[in-house]
This record gives C-alpha cells, sequence and structure tokens, in this order.
C-alpha cells in the first residue's frame, strides 16, 4: 500500500493531500447542519412564542410549587356555616276582607335550611391570588400540580408512542409483504377503535378492579399510549417506504450490511425529523385528551389536581355558583390548556418548517 | 469475451498456451449465461395475462480479470439492470452468474452476504447514494467493521488509506456528505467501494453527473485503481468517448438484447450494426469545423413493456429489411471476437 | 471513571476543531443583520406597482443586439456568507444568433438566465448591481435591473421565453398538453378564440416535428417520453414569436440519439424564426455545433469570450484550455486523461486575486495581483488573463522587429 501511496503522491492531478493546508474550496466556511435547523427554528416568532411559552409552564409547574405555601390539597381556609335559602311563592284563593270577593293572593316566603358547613370559594386576594375553590384549596398550587401532571403524562406517552410506532413502523415498512399486511391491519383495526367509549369503559373497570388512586394515573398512560402509537407507525411506514428505494439504500446492501444496522443507522436518522414533528404536535392532542378524561371524571382522580377537573367544578352542586360568581377557579385550568396546546403546535410548525430542506430561506 | 447463444465459451487461450508454453490459462472472472430479468406490470395477483416489462431479455457474456467491458445503450436498454441483476439487488428472473465458479444465483442469502465485498458496485448520482446523516468515515468505514477486512486497532489508519488512495484528505473524515460537490462524493462512493478490496466492481454511469473537468478526475483514478490493484470493471454508460477511452471491450445494448459486442478496436474501426452507427454519429464533437454526416434516427425509443416484435430496432432502422420485421436475429461472430446481430449480415 | 474523563475530553477537543471549521454564531446574526438589510431595500424596489416607463426605458449600445448584459452583479444572501453567483458579467447577444454560455456546475450560467427573466429566488437571490438591456419587439429598450416585478409579464413568455433541463417535470401534470400550449396563447393574447389557440397550438406541435399532433394535444404529459416532451417546450417556448429563447441544459436528460434530434430541430428553428438563442450547457460538443459565439464562465466571471471558432481553435485562458483537453475525444489517444486539478472554489466570499490561479499551470509572476481585467486580442476575442497581455506584448515586440527590418 504504501508504495502505492508514494506513486499516486507524485501524481499532480490529484487535490493537495497535506493535513495542515486546505484548498480554497474546501476553507470557506460552512454552517453545521445543527445549527442551520436551529437558526430557521428560531427565525419564526411564532416559534419563539412556543418555545418561551411551553418553558414558562415547566417552570410554572415544576418549579412554582416550591415557592407556594400551600399544598396540593391542603384546604386553607376555614370552613364556614351556611344556610341555604330557597324562595317559594304560592297562590291561594282568598277572601277579601273588603270586597267580599274570592280574589288569589300570593304570598312570598323562603325556606331556610339547617345550617351546614361549607369550605369557602373565594376570589382572588393577596392571600390566595388565584382564590381558591369549593373544598378550599387554593387554585394556583393546584394550577402548578395539575401543570405537572399533563405535561410528564404528555411528555411520557409520547415518548412510549414514538417507540412503539417507530419498531411497527419500521419492520413494516422496510419487510412488507405479510409482515406490512398484518402490522396496517392491525393499525387500522386501532384506528377504528371510537377513543372515547373505551376509555369510560377502561376507567370503570379499573375502577371495579379496586386500583388505588394514585395509580390511575400510570393506567390512564398506558390506555393512551395504546391508541396513539397506531398514527405514528402508519407515518414512519410511509417515510421508510420511501427511504427504502433511494440510492445509499442500495450500496448499504451492496456493501453487504445487516438488516439492524441498515435500519437503525441508515433509515431511522432520516426518517426522525418527520417523527420530531409529528411528536410535537401530537403532545397538544394528548394534553387535551388527558383533560377531556379528567373533566369526565375518569381521569385523574380526586383529590389530585389537573386542569381537567378544575374545569369540572363547573358541573356540580356549585357549579352554577361557580361558573358565574368565581370565574377565577375554572378560567385559568382552560387558559392553560389553550396555552400548552397553542406552544406545541408552533413548536412543532416551526420544527417542520426548519428541517424543510425545500423552504425558501 | 461475448458469448454466441447456445454455444460454450470458446477456450482461446488454450490456444495460447500450445504456442506459448510459458502462458497460465486466464480463468474468466465473471461469466454470464442468458441472463434474464422480467418486472412484472400491474399487481394482478392472476398469474396468466400478466404482462412483463423485459428489461434484460438473454445477455451473456464473460470477462477477464484486470480487464474493463463498457455497456452502452440508452435510457430502456437495460444497462442499470443488468449490472444490478448481477448483484442481486434485483431477482434474476433466470439464467446464470458465476463469479469465480460460485453461482451467485442459487447460493444462500448469508453465502452471498458474505461474497459481497469481492463485488462492489459504484452509483450514477452522487448525490443520494451517501446517507446525509453519517459521516464520510463512517459510510466508507461501517462495512469494513463488519465484514472485518482489516483487525480492530488498525480501522481507523485504513479508511484514512483508502480515503487518500481516492485523493479524499483525512481531514475529511468527519465531515458529512451535504459539505461536498458531485465530484468529491463520487470519490466517497469509490472509496466506499475500494475499502472492502473487491475483485469486480460495477461502474454504474459514474460520472454521467458530473462535470466535465472532474470526469477526467474520475475517470483517472478508476484507470490507476485498476492498473495497481487489478481490479476489474464493468463500465455502464451512455457516453461513448468516455467508454472508449476505458474499456477493452464494449456491448452494445438496445431494449435488453446485446446488439453488437467486440473489442473496442474493433467496434470504433469496423462498426457494424446500424444502431451503433446510428450511436457513434450522434455524439457532438468538440469541434466546430467537422462536418460530420449525422445519423439522425426517427422516432422515440420504444417502451421495454412493449418491444417490438422481430429485430427490435428495426423501427427505427434506416436499414429495415422484410424479416427484420418478424425474426429475430441472433449473435453471430463474424470476426475474432465481434459478435453482431443483424439481418444484413449472413445468419447461418 | 478517568476513562469517562478522558473520553469527554477528547470530545471537547474534537468539538474545537471542528467548530472551527463551523461558522461561529456571532458571525452568522451579523451577515444575517447585514443581509436583511441590503434585502429590504432591494425588495423595495421590486415590489412597485405603477412604475411610469421612463423608469426603465434606456437606448441600447448597438441596436444590432438583442440582450447586452453590462457589469451584472446577481448575489443570494445566506446566513453563511453572500454568495456572488454572477459577478460582473458582461457579453451581448446579437440578433438571429446563438450564443452559448458554458462552464462547470456553479459557474452562475443558469443564475445569468434566470437574472434576465427576473425569476431568481426572492428574497436571498437578487440583482445587485448592473443592467441588462432588452431590445423589445415594439423597438423600445427596457433595462430589465430595474423593471419592477408587476410589470415583467408583459415580457416574459411574449419575448423572451425559457426551455428548462428536466422535460419530465416542467410540464404540469395534471393539465393536457393542449390546454398547456393554448394557456400561454391566451395569457398574451386576450383576444384570441379557443378555435384560433388550438389551431395555432396544433400546427406548433407539427413544427417541431412531433408526429400525429392533433393527438398528442389531447394527450397528458406522462404519456410521453423525455425527447417528446422537451418537443412540446419547444413548442410553447415558440408559441409567442419570441425575439430570445434561453434553452438551460436543453439536452442533458435526454440520451444521446434524442438529444441529436433536438438539436437538429434547434438548428432548423432558428432559421425559420427571427430570434436568437441562448443556449446554457456544460457540453462542448453541443457547443461546437450549435454556437455561433461562446462564453466561458467560471465562479461567475467571465472568463473568456469569442467566435465559437476562436475559443475552439484558439483558447487562450488555461481553463478553456484544459476543458478540451479533458474531454477523451472520440478515437484518441489512451494516455493519461489531462485534468484541471482541484475543483471550483467555495462561491462564498470569494477572493479578488485570480482565484483559477491554484489550479493553472501557467501560473508566473502577475497572477499575484488583482483579478485580471478583460482584454481583447480580436474584434470579438476577450479573455480575463494576464497571460493575453503577455501575447500582445510579444506580437507588439514582434511587429516592432518587423518594423525595424523593414525600415532598414
Amino acid at each position: 500500500m504504501s508504495t502505492l501511496t508514494k506513486d499516486l503522491e507524485d501524481n499532480k492531478n490529484l487535490p493537495n493531500q497535506e493535513e495542515s493546508e486546505v484548498s480554497l474550496a474546501d476553507s470557506a466556511k460552512v454552517i453545521s447542519p445543527g445549527r442551520l435547523v436551529l437558526r430557521r427554528f428560531f427565525r419564526s416568532k411564532l416559534s419563539l412564542i412556543g418555545l418561551v411559552t411551553l418553558l414558562f409552564m415547566f417552570t410554572f409547574s415544576f418549579i412554582g410549587p416550591l415557592f407556594s405555601p400551600y399544598a396540593e390539597t391542603e384546604a386553607t381556609e376555614d370552613y364556614k356555616w351556611v344556610v341555604s335559602v330557597l324562595p317559594h311563592q304560592i297562590v291561594v284563593d282568598e277572601i277579601n276582607e273588603e270586597t267580599g270577593l274570592e280574589e288569589e293572593v300570593t304570598y312570598y316566603f323562603y325556606e331556610v335550611s339547617d345550617p351546614y358547613q361549607v369550605y369557602s370559594k373565594t376570589l382572588p386576594s393577596w392571600k390566595h391570588l388565584l382564590g381558591t375553590d369549593q373544598y378550599g384549596y387554593d387554585v394556583l398550587t393546584r394550577l402548578m400540580y395539575g401543570g405537572r401532571v399533563s405535561l410528564l403524562l404528555g411528555f411520557i406517552v409520547i415518548f412510549s408512542e414514538v417507540i412503539i410506532g417507530m419498531f411497527f413502523g419500521s419492520i413494516s415498512g422496510y419487510f412488507g409483504g405479510l409482515t406490512d399486511q398484518i402490522i396496517m391491519r392491525v393499525v387500522d383495526i386501532f384506528n377504528c377503535l371510537p377513543g372515547m367509549p373505551i376509555l369510560m369503559l377502561a376507567a370503570s373497570l379499573i375502577d371495579g378492579w379496586g386500583v388505588p388512586a394514585r395509580d390511575r394515573i400510570y393506567y390512564l398512560m398506558g390506555i393512551l399510549t395504546i391508541f396513539g402509537w397506531s398514527g405514528i407507525a402508519r407515518l414512519v411506514r410511509g417515510q421508510v417506504l420511501g427511504i427504502r428505494e433511494l440510492e445509499y439504500m442500495t450500496a448499504a446492501e451492496a456493501t453487504g450490511l445487516t438488516t439492524r444496522r441498515k435500519i437503525f443507522k441508515h433509515i431511522i436518522p432520516n426518517v426522525m425529523p418527520q417523527i420530531i414533528v409529528q411528536a410535537t404536535l401530537g403532545l397538544g392532542g394528548i394534553i387535551l385528551s388527558e383533560s377531556t378524561l379528567s373533566y369526565l371524571g375518569i381521569g385523574v382522580p380526586f383529590p389530585y389536581a389537573a386542569w381537567g377537573t378544575m374545569i369540572s367544578s363547573t358541573s356540580g352542586a356549585e357549579g352554577r355558583d361557580i361558573l358565574q360568581n368565581y370565574p377565577n377557579i375554572w378560567v385559568p385550568a382552560g387558559v392553560m390548556i389553550v396555552m400548552a396546546v397553542l406552544a406545541f403546535n408552533f413548536i412543532g410548525d416551526g420544527l417542520r418548517d426548519a428541517f424543510d430542506p425545500k423552504m425558501r430561506r | 469475451m461475448p458469448k454466441d447463444n447456445n454455444q460454450e465459451v470458446k477456450k482461446v487461450n488454450v490456444e495460447a498456451t500450445k504456442s506459448n508454453p510459458q502462458k497460465t490459462i486466464v480463468k474468466p472472472l465473471l461469466v454470464v449465461e442468458d441472463l434474464k430479468k422480467y418486472f412484472p406490470l400491474g399487481s394482478s395477483f392472476l398469474a396468466k395475462n400478466r404482462q412483463y416489462v423485459k428489461a434484460v431479455d438473454g445477455v451473456s457474456f464473460t470477462i477477464d480479470p484486470g480487464k474493463t467491458l463498457g455497456v452502452v445503450g440508452e435510457s430502456g436498454c437495460g444497462k442499470t439492470t443488468l449490472g444490478r441483476t448481477i448483484l442481486r439487488l434485483h431477482s434474476i428472473t433466470s439464467g446464470k452468474v458465476m463469479y469465480d465458479d460460485i453461482d451467485l444465483v442459487s447460493i444462500s442469502k448469508k453465502e452471498m452476504t458474505k461474497l459481497r465485498p469481492k463485488i462492489q458496485i459504484i452509483f450514477q448520482d452522487p448525490y443520494s447514494s451517501l446517507s446525509p446523516r453519517m459521516t464520510i468515515g463512517e459510510i466508507i468505514g461501517e462495512a469494513v467493521r463488519q465484514h472485518g477486512i482489516v483487525p480492530k486497532d488498525e480501522y481507523k489508519d485504513y479508511i484514512i488509506e483508502t480515503m487518500r488512495l481516492c485523493g479524499l484528505p483525512a481531514y475529511y473524515f468527519s465531515r458529512y456528505p451535504h459539505e461536498f460537490s458531485g465530484g468529491q462524493r463520487q470519490r466517497i462512493s469509490i472509496a466506499r467501494s475500494l475499502a472492502l478490496k473487491p475483485d469486480l466492481i460495477i461502474c454504474d454511469e459514474p460520472v454521467s453527473a458530473l462535470d466535465v473537468s472532474i470526469q477526467a478526475q474520475i475517470i483517472n483514478l478508476l484507470v490507476e485503481l485498476q492498473k495497481n490493484m487489478g481490479i476489474t470493471y464493468i463500465f455502464i454508460s451512455h457516453d461513448l468517448s468516455v467508454v472508449e477511452y476505458i474499456s477493452d471491450e464494449i456491448m452494445v445494448m438496445y431494449l435488453g438484447t446485446v446488439v453488437e459486442h467486440a473489442s473496442t478496436k474493433q467496434i470504433f474501426g469496423n462498426t457494424m450494426h446500424p444502431y451503433t452507427k446510428a450511436l457513434l454519429s450522434a455524439v457532438p464533437v468538440p469541434d466546430p469545423d467537422s462536418k460530420k454526416q449525422r445519423i439522425i434516427l426517427t422516432g422515440d425509443i420504444p417502451s421495454p413493456a412493449n418491444p417490438p416484435k422481430g429485430c427490435k430496432f428495426h423501427t427505427r432502422c434506416s436499414e429495415c429489411m422484410e424479416i427484420c420485421k418478424t425474426v429475430e436475429p441472433k449473435l453471430k461472430e463474424y470476426e475474432p471476437g465481434h459478435f453482431v446481430a443483424c439481418h444484413l449480415y449472413p445468419q447461418d | 471513571m478517568k476513562n469517562i474523563v478522558d473520553k469527554i475530553k477528547i470530545k471537547r477537543k474534537k468539538r474545537k476543531e471542528e467548530a472551527k471549521h463551523f461558522i461561529s454564531k456571532e458571525q452568522i446574526k451579523k451577515t444575517a443583520k447585514e443581509n436583511s438589510r441590503i434585502i429590504k431595500q432591494l425588495e423595495r424596489q421590486n415590489n412597485r406597482k405603477n412604475v411610469p416607463e421612463e423608469e426603465y426605458i434606456t437606448t441600447m449600445r448597438d441596436p444590432n443586439n438583442v440582450v447586452e448584459f453590462d457589469n451584472l452583479h446577481s448575489y443570494f444572501f445566506t446566513d453563511a456568507g453572500v454568495v456572488k453567483a454572477v459577478d460582473g458579467v458582461s457579453f451581448d447577444i446579437p440578433k438571429r444568433s446563438i450564443v452559448g454560455v458554458v462552464g462547470e456546475s456553479g459557474c452562475g450560467k443558469s443564475v445569468t438566465s434566470l437574472s434576465l427573466m427576473k425569476l431568481l429566488q426572492s428574497p436571498t437571490g437578487q440583482i445587485f448591481d448592473g443592467e441588462i438591456r432588452y431590445n423589445a419587439k415594439d423597438g423600445k429598450a427596457y433595462n430589465i435591473s430595474k423593471v419592477p416585478k408587476a410589470d415583467m409579464n408583459r415580457i416574459r413568455g411574449k419575448e423572451m421565453s425559457m426551455i428548462f433541463q428536466e422535460p419530465m417535470t416542467s410540464l404540469n401534470p395534471v393539465f393536457k398538453i393542449g390546454d398547456q400550449l393554448d394557456e400561454v396563447l391566451f395569457l398574451h393574447f386576450p383576444e384570441m378564440g379557443k378555435e384560433e389557440a388550438k389551431q395555432k397550438s396544433i400546427s406548433m406541435l407539427k413544427t417541431v416535428n412531433i408526429a400525429m399532433p392533433e393527438s398528442i394535444y389531447s394527450r397528458y404529459p406522462h404519456e410521453l417520453s423525455g425527447g417528446m416532451r422537451q418537443r412540446v417546450m419547444i413548442a410553447m417556448a415558440l408559441l409567442c414569436d419570441p425575439n430570445l429563447i434561453i434553452a438551460d441544459e436543453p439536452t442533458t436528460a435526454l440520451d444521446v440519439t434524442i438529444q441529436a434530434q433536438i438539436l437538429d430541430l434547434l438548428r432548423n428553428i432558428k432559421h425559420d424564426i427571427d430570434g436568437s438563442i441562448m443556449l446554457i450547457t456544460h457540453d462542448l460538443g453541443v457547443i461546437a455545433e450549435m454556437a455561433d459565439f461562446v462564453v466561458v464562465m467560471y465562479a461567475g466571471r467571465i472568463i473568456e469570450k469569442g467566435t465559437v471558432r476562436e475559443i475552439f481553435k484558439n483558447p487562450i485562458h488555461p481553463y478553456t484550455v484544459g476543458l478540451q483537453k479533458s474531454i477523451p475525444a472520440l478515437s484518441g489517444t489512451k494516455d493519461k486523461l489531462y485534468t484541471i486539478p482541484g475543483t471550483v472554489p467555495n462561491p462564498i466570499n470569494l477572493p479578488n486575486y485570480c482565484y483559477f490561479r491554484d489550479r493553472c499551470n501557467k501560473r508566473f509572476d502577475k497572477c499575484d495581483g488583482a483579478y485580471p481585467e478583460l482584454t481583447q486580442v480580436s474584434p470579438t476575442h476577450y479573455v480575463a488573463c494576464y497571460l493575453a497581455d503577455e501575447m500582445k506584448a510579444e506580437i507588439k515586440a514582434k511587429f516592432k522587429e518587423v518594423d525595424k527590418n523593414a525600415k532598414r
């Protein structure tokens, strides 16, 4: 080999081979691929807003509680005695003393109940920045803890969905044939199952099995994952089908690489950008699902805080009252949900634009 | 050396040994016998009435080690499919491919994988033949590592050495493909194939996508590697001037069949088939004064899914006779080493 | 534990080394700021509406030219720096002639033609400086670099048209061929009736040697082969009787025999129409066959221009010489192919000396100076190389000798 190199080095037709000297063609500096994507991502203002919102929510949820003097489920206000008063009216036929005729007389009276204890809902005050809810818990603190659940749930579920979806999607796309058909039919079945009814069924089942309240959340994660991986699998399969035909895959085949290496080193890194985009967009959906479930009472159980449960306070015994007079209990949770979903959507869009090599800037 | 249909390989070398006892018999490195590759059209489950695209329709040839066989033809002639079918990148419909006495068609997938380092391929498009998310060092080296071409501790030095041989400075090792131009990427592809110490490299239009001055560099590199390492090439191209420069023998294909096969000198000195003549005259010459008499073929290249009956070239041939429309001419030898398939010449 | 620390140290060192190769963040920010300022200014100019004609009407230097490029600078403002794709290009396209623009990929020939049609990819691509004077059919001369985008539609298609490289993707796959041809006519001649347009399209298909034009008229692009699609493109380009056809590598994607047909067609068309063709290609053989004048470009500048015989018989610039020598000519020698060592330089931040000198085999001391100007060697032959000066000096000295001898 050494004689050959000497032969070729004498040949002036090859570009300069010394380590230290860089030819004019190479000396120009290039933007690294990672920086290019970041640059394009940050160029879009919406993505920046999304990112900042997300960061804010993370600090709010995870670091916020350290600064709050209240606990998640601590009744903070004294309860007070309350009587409920119901107005009534009856119409009675009576003889008017003056005219002697029968006429209708309406009597108004109030029915007063026995006094009972109730924890006070309060409006925002300096003591409780967002007031307290119907159980006396501090709304702001519960908002923070609820954020923890939503964000953590979202990320864990998406992560597991991506792992499972990528696995099935890549083997389905790569091998084709019978494997592809079987896996895709399974995906079709999952797509046909109605999400909400099954989740409600599952919730009842879980209740029936006597699962402790604290663990409900993990079962919830599992169920959400099971319903979500099919979308990612289908997307991955589509991408793999396209990449499989590219020439560097033929080259990998021609150099005799193992199947495992081809899938993991060649296909999956090229599929990742699309998956990342899809995952970020899916996070918003997961948060919405979780909130819906909690609203329906089958998600995060009472007394643990979740944004959905906080909104569900509007449909209860004191619901009308809360809806009309105490917006500080349910509006912030709704706002947080909207912010979270929007933030993830903006980030997902920004990432998609940043990864797309055909974008003009 | 080309092969007649239904005839054994002529062992011309045996005569050589008789007259010159010092010479050893040169065994052909690759023997291809009546190779056919049909692609089914449509996805009907019915077996009958299946339409086929006859991409390669009965091709036979042999190559001696250290030589270059040029395969010329236009789009639809099947030269790319031929290259890939030989490597079993497409499944073979029928025929035999004997590499060093091993039939590549019948061995198992595992054995084929073990054999792959010996027969390599370089692709046409430098922009899609390198995985965009791997560094150059990884691209060149991963197969080396897998097949264990060199022991582990020599691995990095070996890759850098291979890169030097192909004219790539060592500091390219950790860069990504998108930073390089077409010519450099093609060098990387060549390095990737070279690192596996192959005996045969199929070059599938390696310089067609490159500029003229880079073409010359890559061709020089290929010739140099052949001289120093004894690699055999199958050089597929549509550019006749490049093929003439680099090949010892040339095979002209049209719609999946071989129309002419001879040594380079014979093809250019004594062109026999009308298609080859038209091909030669169509090449634009970089000389404004040359008043070449152009043979302009009429019509377009027929689709390989529906080839003309009889001689596949008869629809565009200026010398078409009645027999050309019905009977397909066979490949016959008219002078030593020069094979033509055409009714213009005696077919008996 | 020590292993891990070592590994981290090695990674850090590698990253530092690689950082020298990649542009730093501050650099990118600075470039981006500069770029957006310049781009804003140019875009504002470009996007004006209702601009009075006097602003961009000018006069041609030589009324016999269809297009005059005068010191054209077209830049792309990217985050990594300013890519000077076309950096001071001046040449003419005379009437009724074929001008070939040769060069390798990245030399700026496509960008030149796109600048002429004002089809540069904005906002990053802009005509930064220079004039492009176009001699319109009505006798007026437009300065294309000043024409705002809104008014370019009158010129494009009607006065100059373009044939692209990829026939497979240049036609819209969901419209019939006939509809696409008629569309061009309706755009530029709004009073034309449907029947009239159909007749004109069919007769144009006949002109480009398409057999059975009526049936092709109602087919879709995917039913045609590459050669036929390219003919359809040429037909589309000819429909409005343009003054100038720009052919951007029209035969590169086609087979050799089909290429011969298309080139033959283009030659015949040049006889019929009254216009010029600007032929962009990297194939010297095509240029030798088709062109009357040749312009050789390298990394954004013209290094040699002249008639086709001058360029092929008497090339002066070492790059032109090298290009011709590195083609393996049919039935040439079997010696090693001549190559121009090295590669085309990176177009970002090109230096201001002759950047071919590192690859040049005729480099001498003068080359260490600034970039050589275009020197005139004959009434039509110009070279940007100090060798030309040397040659002229030699010829002058020779003449002086002859003169001296004659006087004696």
